[in-house]
């Protein structure tokens, strides 16, 4: 049986009293990888925003019936500062949680685990170089490394794959199937088909949510669940891709 | 030279060689924090607002580095609030809170009867008038900073660099950034005795643009900032002396001065690193 991490119950949130998710609900279990869709600001941030913590919903809550889980989470690469003086290895030790000021340093175990983290994400050799020196690819898997260094429950991914290379992405795919069977994953990305092929459910945010029990979804499920996503141009013809597919 | 030396009989010259020492190693923490968090338009916000509590104070008798203290940090922690809250447009809050600070300073030092105290000493300050309570206002200020930063460098970088993730981590965000913005504020107010409102904010950002074309590491920053504006602190004290020009003004010219040339030097290097390599 599978444990509930996460309860979305009927939360409405938004910002300055403006509604940008009405009434939506979602169950989280570990081992659950799912990936949130829908077009670009219909909520899918600001679900990521409610279930982190960082916004008081208008209505319902977000509860954790199982006693308090450990989430990690790789932000939009947008949302960071490159030119801001920090290390790689800073950026992943930030990832440990809280010590008391009085060891305000790592612990012996916390330092094999910084270690640890460079070393699976390549990084080791990056350590001590600023942020600001990193491909876009390089400073994912820092952020990443950050994200896991706790060993979250639950690791949430906002659009991991903008401003990254293909390498990179196919990587960073790999790792999330690896990353599966340790930790629930929320992928939210508006690219569906890149992620279709690898989510196992499929959530679609657009202010309302219909959350999908697998991850093959036709063009006419997404009008029912209102769900129009971006053409998505990764071959000749620009196309909606969904399922498995090949070119 | 040796003239030089021999102020150093002078307690004038002791308190003001004590206080570019200080000075030099607060604004080396308080700058990098600052220059990071690409705050330096919000310091000069909270600078020139403290004009107002300047104004007040000598309006009310009472002493004007109090009310410049009370004025830069209701200013730093209203900025910090709106910031987070973001009710209103940053960059318009800092140039109200700045344009309407000066605008009371100036209004209450007119009203203030009798003699009208000299605007300029608050403008451009005064290094070499510093007393010896002012040398150990500043020496406290700079040993709370430095312990701070001891205590809690880590949760004051990583709330610097992305609050968000900080806050999801369990840190306290909220009281590092307002705590931090208190003590930039004071910061910026100790200062001003010595620098002057129009001058001080250089002290906290020329030495670390001159230490950022050395390194990108927060640490380091602090370290060579603190090198960069006590080397500058000095030699302007010396330049101001031998010339008898204005010690703040002196100062912020030879901190600019060795930026000038260091940045020289590393595009010199640059250059010669690009033509060896092709």
């Amino acid at each position: 049986m599978s444990k509930l991490l996460a309860n979305i119950e009927k939360v409405s949130a938004g910002y300055n009293g403006e509604t940008v998710l009405r009434n939506i609900s979602l169950k989280i279990h570990d081992h659950d990888f799912i990936g949130v869709i829908g077009p670009n600001g219909g909520g899918k941030t600001t679900m990521v925003k409610v279930l982190l913590g960082l916004l008081a919903p208008y209505k319902g809550k977000v509860s954790h019936p199982n006693g308090p889980i450990r989430i990690g989470y790789l932000p939009q690469a947008a949302h960071i500062d490159r030119s801001f003086p920090i290390t790689v290895q800073e950026v992943v030790e930030s990832g440990l949680q809280g010590r008391p000021f009085w060891r305000p340093g790592p612990s012996k175990t916390q330092k094999q685990q910084i270690a640890q983290i460079l070393h699976e994400t390549g990084l080791s050799s990056y350590a001590h170089r600023p942020i600001g020196e990193l491909s876009g690819g390089q400073l994912q898997r820092t952020l990443l490394g950050r994200a896991l260094i706790k060993e979250p429950d639950l690791l949430v991914l906002d659009e991991p794959n903008t401003y990254v290379d293909k390498t990179f992405e196919g990587e960073l795919y790999k790792w999330l199937q690896e990353l599966n069977k340790k930790m629930a994953i929320l992928l939210v990305s508006h690219d569906v088909g890149t992620i279709s092929s690898m989510v196992k459910t499929i959530a679609c945010v657009n202010q309302e949510l219909h959350y999908h029990p697998s991850n093959v979804l036709s063009a006419e499920l997404l009008k029912v669940y209102n769900c129009p996503i971006d053409v998505i141009a990764h071959g000749p013809v620009p196309h909606r891709v969904l399922g498995e597919h090949r070119h | 030279m040796s003239q030089f030396f021999d102020l150093f009989a002078y307690s004038f010259f002791q308190n003001a060689f004590a206080a570019s020492i200080l000075i030099s190693l607060l604004s080396a923490l308080i700058g990098t924090y600052i220059v990071a968090r690409k705050n330096v338009f919000i310091s000069g916000g909270i600078t020139h607002a403290s004009f107002g509590g300047i104004g007040i104070a000598y309006y009310l008798g009472l002493n004007p580095f109090l009310g410049a203290a009370v004025f830069a940090v209701l200013t730093g922690t209203s900025i910090e609030w709106i910031t987070n809250k973001g009710k209103m447009r940053e960059d318009s809050a800092i140039a109200i809170l700045w344009s309407l600070g000066m605008a009371l300073g100036i209004i209450f030092v007119f009203l203030t009867p009798g003699y009208a105290p000299n605007l300029m000493s608050f403008l451009f300050g005064s290094i070499l008038s510093v007393g010896r309570s002012d040398v150990l206002l500043i020496g406290g200020l700079t040993l709370l900073t430095a312990l701070f930063f001891l205590l809690a460098y880590r949760p004051i970088l990583y709330t610097a660099f992305d609050p968000e993730f900080s806050s999801i981590n369990g840190i306290k965000v909220t009281f590092y950034r307002y705590s931090m913005a208190v003590l930039v504020a004071l910061a910026i107010v100790v200062s001003i005795r010595a620098m002057g409102i129009i001058l001080v904010l250089s002290l906290f950002t020329i030495p670390q643009t001159t230490a950022l074309l050395y390194t990108h590491s927060f640490k380091r920053i602090v370290g060579l900032a603190a090198l960069f504006a006590l080397s500058g602190a000095l030699i302007g004290l010396y330049v101001a002396y031998a010339m008898n020009i204005p010690s703040g003004a002196a100062i912020i010219f030879v901190l600019t001065l060795q930026y000038l040339l260091l940045k020289g030097i590393d595009l010199l290097r640059l250059q010669r690193r690009r033509n060896t390599a092709e």
